[in-house]
């Protein structure tokens, strides 16, 4: 009933999430579930089936990462104490806040399994089937029945997973706000320094050289006409993306420090100096959401590439189209908590401006300096892998 | 109405209630030039609301506030801002640091909200900082600093830009008795030798006999103690109450050269 009446009174952008959450694993429910049907219809290479499970595991990632944001965002501080107060504390905390996530979860993973049986009566000799109306739905699901053993494993996998990932956060959520003087952001253990940074450049640039590399020495035979969305899923060039995406999400905190400290170089004003150090702090907070958005950016900026270069690209299947709109969603979700976190955080610094008299002005000015910053730092890298990534031309 | 003459700070029937519940009911406040008063009385009593009053935070709902013989409870939120700004000081009761900046940016915020370039901020934080016995901990972020030193960097942000009155919210509530007395010496000493007025709200001077003696309340640093209690002025404490050469064991060192 706790987890009923929290869910029922949590402030909009909880119930945003845990909506974005319900869709999101409904999506993924139906993509693992895309990956089992071209498994059952292959009996004889399983192994076929194999990369087309693996790319499931970015949608399955990001939702996982929409749970944590839901975590954070969920029982906020006040609600926190009060549950503290009431004897939920760091230890069975966790434990409400994986189940409020694994609900939204199980709901959607129940809607992936009503679409996919839906239109037949169920199994007609009592076996434990799945049967999948594959005209009924787009997604290339099979028309034979899908083993139901199989099916469920798939679709506990995504409640159990963001279960994990929203305990985990909102242990450390309780660990951080217990240690935090004078209005301090919870700082996490990540690599924000100059390391992280190299690390996710270094790897950005592999991906990108990889990718070229792929596309230049793709082998006569294989260039015959337009690839097989499957085909383009399992090759080189897919991985040499997927290696830009992961350097620019890795890189994404420490080029956020890095430009609030660029910002309060020489001899800072106010404006600067408040701005530029807020940045620093927050970059933590909000740095890999943002490049997570930025990856999604670039990779619309690729596909509108595509679409107008004359290239060998396929146009993404259903199953594809389905991925990359969860992903872009998701990511949008959890950009949006990261930034409302940022905002919470940054509370008591508006109150003391406010205290000492500081105008109005000076306050947008903040902000907006702030805003051209983020927005400066997280283009430039979506305009260069955008435009960089390689593609295969005709 | 013309204000005294020589307040430089004076309200007159001042009423304010937050959503219904009464915390000012008609105080009348007068304060002169360099005087430092001690506003008095248990939580609740409306001390805080009636600095937020004086110093333009909230407007009141009834009565007036005057400035060196200018209305505040008729202006707009911007030039309250730039009164806060240029003629006010805070302290809170929490010292209310910037946790991203270090202290002695966080001691010229306000120089550098005037727009006071960033050597000459920093010069004169630095100095607040030396008087107030924390000039070695300028380079430090707050999170590295003691409450105590944290209490007296919002001191030296409060006082940095010399402002005309000084208004401390219970600035001593999160400190240990021997830290209070030597905050509200230096506070009070920093004021009188350079001439600023100071509106010191203070919660512990009436509960028990040792804080109504003793300094580290404030009440006998200050001219004068203005008694408050359920939103009304209350009896002022016999002033033999106040005086008591009795002091808390352990008092800290400090310097008063300020």
């Amino acid at each position: 009933m706790l987890t009923l009446r929290l869910t029922l009174g949590a402030p909009p952008l909880a119930q945003l999430l845990r909506l974005l959450l319900v869709f999101a694993s409904a999506g993924v429910g139906l993509l693992l579930l895309t990956a089992l049907s071209r498994a059952v219809e292959h009996p004889a290479r399983p192994a076929g089936a194999l990369p087309g499970l693996l790319w499931c595991l970015i949608p399955l990632a990001v939702t996982a990462h929409l749970a944590a944001a839901l975590a954070e965002a969920e029982p906020g501080a006040p609600l926190r104490s009060g549950l503290d107060a009431a004897g939920l504390g760091p230890v069975r905390l966790p434990l409400l806040v994986a189940r409020t996530a694994a609900i939204p979860c199980a709901v959607g993973g129940g809607l992936a399994l009503l679409i996919t049986v839906r239109g037949q009566g169920g199994a007609d000799d009592g076996a434990p089937v799945v049967r999948l109306p594959g005209a009924a739905v787009e997604l290339p699901l099979a028309q034979e029945a899908l083993p139901l053993p199989a099916a469920l494993t798939l679709l506990t996998a995504v409640p159990l997973l963001a279960a994990l990932a929203a305990a985990r956060a909102a242990r450390t959520g309780t660990a951080a706000t217990g240690a935090t003087p004078c209005g301090q952001a919870p700082n996490r253990r990540r690599l924000t320094g100059t390391a992280a940074l190299t690390a996710g450049l270094v790897l950005a640039a592999a991906g990108l050289l990889l990718a070229a590399y792929a596309v230049r020495h793709t082998p006569e035979t294989a260039r015959t006409g337009t690839p097989r969305p499957a085909e383009l899923a399992s090759s080189p060039l897919a991985a040499g993306w997927l290696l830009t995406a992961l350097g620019l999400v890795l890189a994404g905190p420490a080029l956020t420090s890095l430009a609030g400290r660029l910002l309060t170089a020489g001899r800072p004003g106010a404006v600067r100096l408040l701005a530029g150090r807020a940045l620093a702090r927050e970059s933590a907070l909000a740095g890999r959401p943002l490049a997570a958005l930025g990856v999604v950016g670039a990779a619309a900026l690729v596909a509108v590439r595509a679409r107008l270069a004359e290239t060998e690209l396929p146009a993404p299947g259903p199953a594809g189209t389905l991925a990359a709109a969860l992903v872009a969603c998701c990511v949008g979700g959890v950009t949006l908590a990261a930034m409302a976190r940022a905002r919470h955080s940054r509370a008591p610094l508006a109150v003391l401006l406010e205290r000492l008299g500081a105008s109005r002005g000076t306050r947008r000015a903040v902000a907006a300096v702030r805003v051209a910053v983020v927005a400066a730092v997280f283009a430039t890298p979506m305009l260069v892998a955008g435009l960089l990534a390689p593609l295969p031309t005709r | 109405m013309a204000a005294p003459p020589d307040d430089v700070l004076w309200a007159r029937g001042l009423h304010y209630a937050y959503d219904g519940s009464p915390a000012l009911r008609g105080v009348s406040f007068g304060i002169r030039e360099g005087e430092v008063v001690a506003v008095s009385g248990p939580r609740g009593s409306g001390k805080t609301t009636l600095l937020r009053c004086l110093s333009g935070q909230t407007l009141p709902e009834a009565g007036e506030v005057w400035f060196n013989s200018s209305p505040v409870h008729t202006l707009g939120r911007a030039a309250r801002e730039r009164l806060r700004l240029h003629r006010f000081g805070w302290i809170d009761s929490s010292p209310r640091l910037v946790g991203e900046l270090t202290a002695w940016e966080n001691a010229a915020l306000p120089l550098l909200l005037h727009g006071t370039g960033y050597r000459a901020a920093r010069k004169q934080a630095c100095a607040w900082l030396d008087r107030l016995d924390v000039g070695g901990c300028a380079r430090k972020r707050p999170a590295a600093l003691r409450q105590a030193e944290r209490q007296r960097v919002a001191v030296a942000r409060a006082l940095v830009h010399s402002p005309a009155v000084l208004f401390a919210d219970e600035p001593t509530a999160p400190l240990h008795r021997t830290d209070r007395a030597q905050v509200l010496r230096t506070l009070s000493a920093a004021a009188r030798s350079h001439g600023i007025t100071v509106v010191l709200a203070t919660h512990d001077l009436t509960l028990t006999r040792t804080a109504r003696t003793a300094d580290e309340t404030g009440a006998a640093l200050a001219d004068r103690v203005f008694a408050l209690a359920d939103g009304r002025r209350s009896r002022v404490p016999p002033a033999e109450e106040l005086q008591n050469p009795a002091r808390p064991e352990g008092t800290a060192a400090c310097s008063l050269s300020v």
